[in-house]
């Protein structure tokens, strides 16, 4: 074997190798959206937060002023790039959420409406990086500060 | 025109002559004549013996150029030295451009190894808890735009780069009392 025919040979290699899990690598992107009612108080003996909002919560606190944080609720849908989705983490509170994302690109553009007891309060355009959560301060609620969340999970 | 120290350095050399010699020295009386001189004389003594202790004339250095002329050129023979025709090709060396290849390879595969183990919990099944929310510390979101219809509410966005998040901060929401069920 000359040192040309085995260079040859390895560079193919290297390319089928490259191409072969570069594949598999596309079909995995299989991402989620997820959405949550979070109320932010400051209480006398706060509780600790949620399992779910462990990272989340002593940001939350730190930013809005607060020293509790409590989910009021939750929900999550897979990523589809193709329709609309509806988030309903609480009764009260609706998202749609549309995605866009090319396949080079590390953000998702996501075009989001959030309604609150029916009534459109907010559009918004946002490119989120995943596990780089959207913080919407929401109403002003007699226990605390309403929050709705929105973030990519992987 | 010359500053100070020029006109200082080429009155040491001797240089000056004429009027600007008579100028200078006339200088020199109000910034100390004396060690000037005694400068001068320093320096006039070390360029003396500068000259008569210089180096000696290399005997035979034509030939010694000649020597390490060649001494390079048998140095660098080896790398740039021609493979005749009838002779077997060295055997490759370590670096041969076949084995640079396969380390590519490996080292992409190493590479691409890596990238795909972190996401090996998308194989299986849902029963795998995601992780918790803010857990990692990836780029900050960026808001393109944002609107109401209320003309009462206003948005501002917000990035926080200390806690990594995004905010959209609505103002003039209705506020909601303790009878107003959350969930």
């Amino acid at each position: 074997m000359s040192l040309r025919t085995g260079f040859s040979r390895a560079t193919l290699l290297v390319f089928a190798l490259i191409l072969a899990l570069a594949a598999p690598a596309q079909s995995r992107a299989d991402e989620r959206i997820w959405s949550a009612i979070v109320l932010a108080s400051k209480a006398d003996k706060p509780k600790a937060a949620p399992a779910e909002l462990s990272r989340l919560a002593p940001k939350i606190e730190r930013f809005f002023g607060y020293n509790q944080v409590e989910l009021i609720g939750s929900a999550r849908k897979d990523i589809d790039e193709q329709s609309e989705k509806w988030l309903v983490p609480s009764p009260h509170f609706w998202m749609s959420v549309k995605s866009r994302k090319q396949a080079d690109e590390k953000l998702y553009n996501l075009q989001i409406s959030l309604v609150h007891d029916k009534r459109p309060i907010l559009e918004t355009q946002a490119k989120l990086a995943p596990d780089a959560p959207l913080i919407i301060r929401g109403p002003m609620h007699a226990s605390g500060q309403v929050l709705i969340i929105l973030q990519v999970q992987k | 025109m010359q500053t100070f120290e020029e006109r200082y350095t080429a009155w040491i050399d001797g240089r000056l002559t004429g009027d600007e010699l008579a100028a200078f020295e006339r200088e020199l009386e109000s910034a100390g004549r004396d060690a000037a001189e005694a400068d001068r004389h320093d320096v006039q003594m070390l360029g003396n013996l500068l000259r008569q202790h210089a180096a000696p004339p290399m005997p035979r250095a034509d030939a010694f150029n000649a020597e390490l002329l060649e001494r390079m050129r048998r140095e660098e023979e080896p790398a740039t030295a021609p493979i005749l025709p009838n002779e077997e090709p060295a055997p490759a060396g370590y670096f041969s451009r076949t084995k640079l290849a396969w380390a590519a390879a490996i080292a992409l595969l190493l590479a691409l190894a890596a990238i795909q183990i972190p996401r090996g919990d998308h194989l299986t099944s849902a029963n795998i808890a995601p992780p918790p929310i803010g857990d990692l510390q990836p780029e900050l979101g960026e808001i393109v735009n944002a609107t109401t219809d209320d003309p009462g509410i206003s948005v501002t966005p917000i990035r926080s780069e200390q806690d990594g998040i995004t905010v959209l901060w609505l103002d003039g929401l209705d506020y909601l009392p303790a009878s107003y069920q959350l969930q």
